[in-house]
């Protein structure tokens, strides 16, 4: 199983989805390391900010974060997410069958490869990003000197919401968590484009769309959700600092999609195990 | 039609969600449906920013798909059998006429079941309002983007004709999307005058945005944010002087393409 899992996770790594997806969002966070360079290029080394506030994904308002955010869903579908349905309509799918040793292997580590890939397309640029920022914006200080910088700071404001301490004190292991939540985040919902690919596979583009329109309607929306009932806005659970979600809106998220992903995976493994291809 | 029929479904169920907050959320007692047309694409700010930008990428979706999937429309003539449809062919020139025609109707149905996604979600939340003195605003917003919807289509097809489908779609989306990330250029901490003004005028993109207009109606300005004054003629003047040149390109190309020999989709 594993073989097959490796197998095709480097098929699809060889795929120009994986790569252009790949490469814009390298493109957006190195766009974003020159941004901060140039703006704190003349300053004292006490003055640079907390790295916290530095990430692509922390700079909401009027950064680069935003147009990652508005096409996230193409993102998340564009890597991985439309291979099925590539694979079905060439008919490769029929001699990777027998090459993966039957239909539940096949599909099993499809499933695993789509969540690896579409993770490790959004983990690479934003690991590639923290180790940047953390060389060149690391201001050393001492922790009592970091609390007095931090209670100036103008993010403190939106700061209460989410696993403050964590921001405040570990600022580069609060990126790191931020970092593989929104890539386990990625992965999850890359498997509803993957199941949608059983039933329609004519247009690719239309495969996207299901996501397209998931958050789309989710923004925005005043709804109750497992509990409490506020108004969501997709972008808050991606954009932490910037954000209004707290950390118990964020677990409750983290369950949603994992249960949403969970139930995508076992419709892909029933339907094939069924044969009711389309 | 039939084949074409279960598409239409995307750009309904696209109007009913993005409608879905002003009908249901917001705490407005009723919209007309010129005021949602009015602010399709994006344009409740009165300059471009990325917000806008964004905003308006993101209205290209349903005609995106649209134009995905009709950018094989006349294309389709000459892949399949083309020898046996063109030997039966007398006149290209009309046959080109008809399907063009065709194809314009289509992409004018396309920007009608938006608008129905949300005049159902405005009818069901019973918040909508229609004043028939008003309704030639949703004229101009069906007419303009139909125009827009098919040159960009037309054009697709005639450079699949020319180079393939994949380069078709892709050109001319690339080119669409770059016209429109140069609206960015417009700086929004300056004043809107001058040369930041032109960079809005000159961008054939900025007359897709319905609050950017400048619209009176007896005497009243019922549309259009300061400073941000374009006029409605230039908007039909730019993307009608588009859609002529693009069909004239395509009568050229039409008639000097005979077959393709070669199959260009491997």
């Amino acid at each position: 199983m594993i073989r097959n899992i490796k197998a095709q996770v480097q098929i699809l790594l060889r795929q120009k989805g994986a790569n252009v997806c790949f490469l814009l969002l390298m493109l957006c966070v190195i766009l974003n390391y020159y941004k901060n360079l140039k703006i704190y290029s003349g300053f004292e080394k006490i003055c640079f900010p907390s790295i916290a506030t530095l990430f692509t994904m922390s700079d909401w308002l009027d950064g680069i974060g935003y147009y990652i955010i508005i096409f996230l869903p193409f993102l998340i579908a564009l890597p991985a997410g439309l291979s099925l349905a590539k694979e079905t309509k060439t008919n490769v799918h029929i001699y990777l069958v027998t090459r993966c040793g039957g239909k539940f292997s096949y599909y099993f580590s499809k499933i695993c490869a789509v969540f690896i890939v579409t993770f490790l397309v959004f983990f690479i640029p934003f690991m590639v990003e923290l180790l940047l920022n953390w060389y060149t914006f690391s201001n050393g200080l001492s922790k009592d000197a970091l609390d007095v910088l931090w209670s100036y700071d103008t993010h403190q404001e939106g700061m209460g919401t989410l696993i403050n301490t964590m921001a405040f004190h570990y600022p580069v292991r609060y990126i790191f968590i931020h970092i593989l939540y929104v890539c386990f985040f990625a992965g999850g919902l890359a498997m509803i484009p993957l199941a949608c690919s059983f039933f329609y596979d004519k247009y690719q583009a239309y495969l996207m769309m299901p996501l397209y329109f998931a958050f789309a309607a989710f923004d925005r929306m005043h709804i109750k959700i497992l509990g409490s009932k506020s108004t969501h806005y997709y972008s808050d659970y991606f954009v932490w600092l910037d954000g209004q979600a707290t950390s118990y809106d964020m677990k409750r998220m983290a369950f949603f999609v994992g249960i949403l992903s969970i139930v995508s995976s076992l419709l892909i493994l029933i339907c094939a195990m069924k044969g009711e291809k389309k | 039609m039939k084949l074409y029929w279960k598409y239409y479904f995307f750009p309904f169920l696209y109007g009913i969600i993005f409608s879905w907050y002003a009908s249901f959320q917001s705490k407005a007692t009723h919209f007309q449906i010129w005021e949602a047309v009015a602010l399709f694409n994006g344009g409740y700010l009165n300059t471009a920013n990325s917000k806008v930008v964004c905003c308006i990428l993101q209205n290209y979706v349903p005609f995106i798909l649209f134009s995905i999937v009709f950018s094989t429309y006349i294309y389709r003539h000459f892949c399949n059998c083309s020898v046996y449809f063109f030997t039966r062919c007398e006149n290209r020139s009309r046959w080109y006429t008809k399907e063009i025609i065709k194809l314009f109707g289509f992409s004018t149905l396309n920007s009608i079941f938006i608008l129905l996604g949300h005049i159902a979600t405005g009818l069901i939340s019973k918040k909508i309002v229609f004043s028939l003195d008003q309704m030639w605003i949703v004229g101009w917003y069906i007419s303009l983007y139909s125009i827009w919807c098919f040159s960009l289509t037309l054009m697709a097809n005639i450079l699949a004709i020319l180079k393939g489908s994949a380069f078709g779609i892709s050109i001319v989306f690339s080119v669409q999307a770059i016209i429109t990330l140069l609206l960015l250029t417009i700086d929004s901490k300056k004043e809107l005058s001058g040369s930041n003004l032109k960079r809005m005028v000159y961008n054939p993109v900025s007359y897709l945005v319905g609050n950017w207009y400048r619209v009176y109606w007896r005497g009243k300005k019922i549309m259009g944010v300061e400073p941000c004054n374009l006029s409605m003629t230039t908007g039909y003047a730019i993307w009608g002087s588009v859609c002529i040149a693009v069909v004239l390109f395509g009568m050229y190309v039409v008639h000097k393409v005979e077959i393709i020999k070669s199959n260009k989709e491997i």
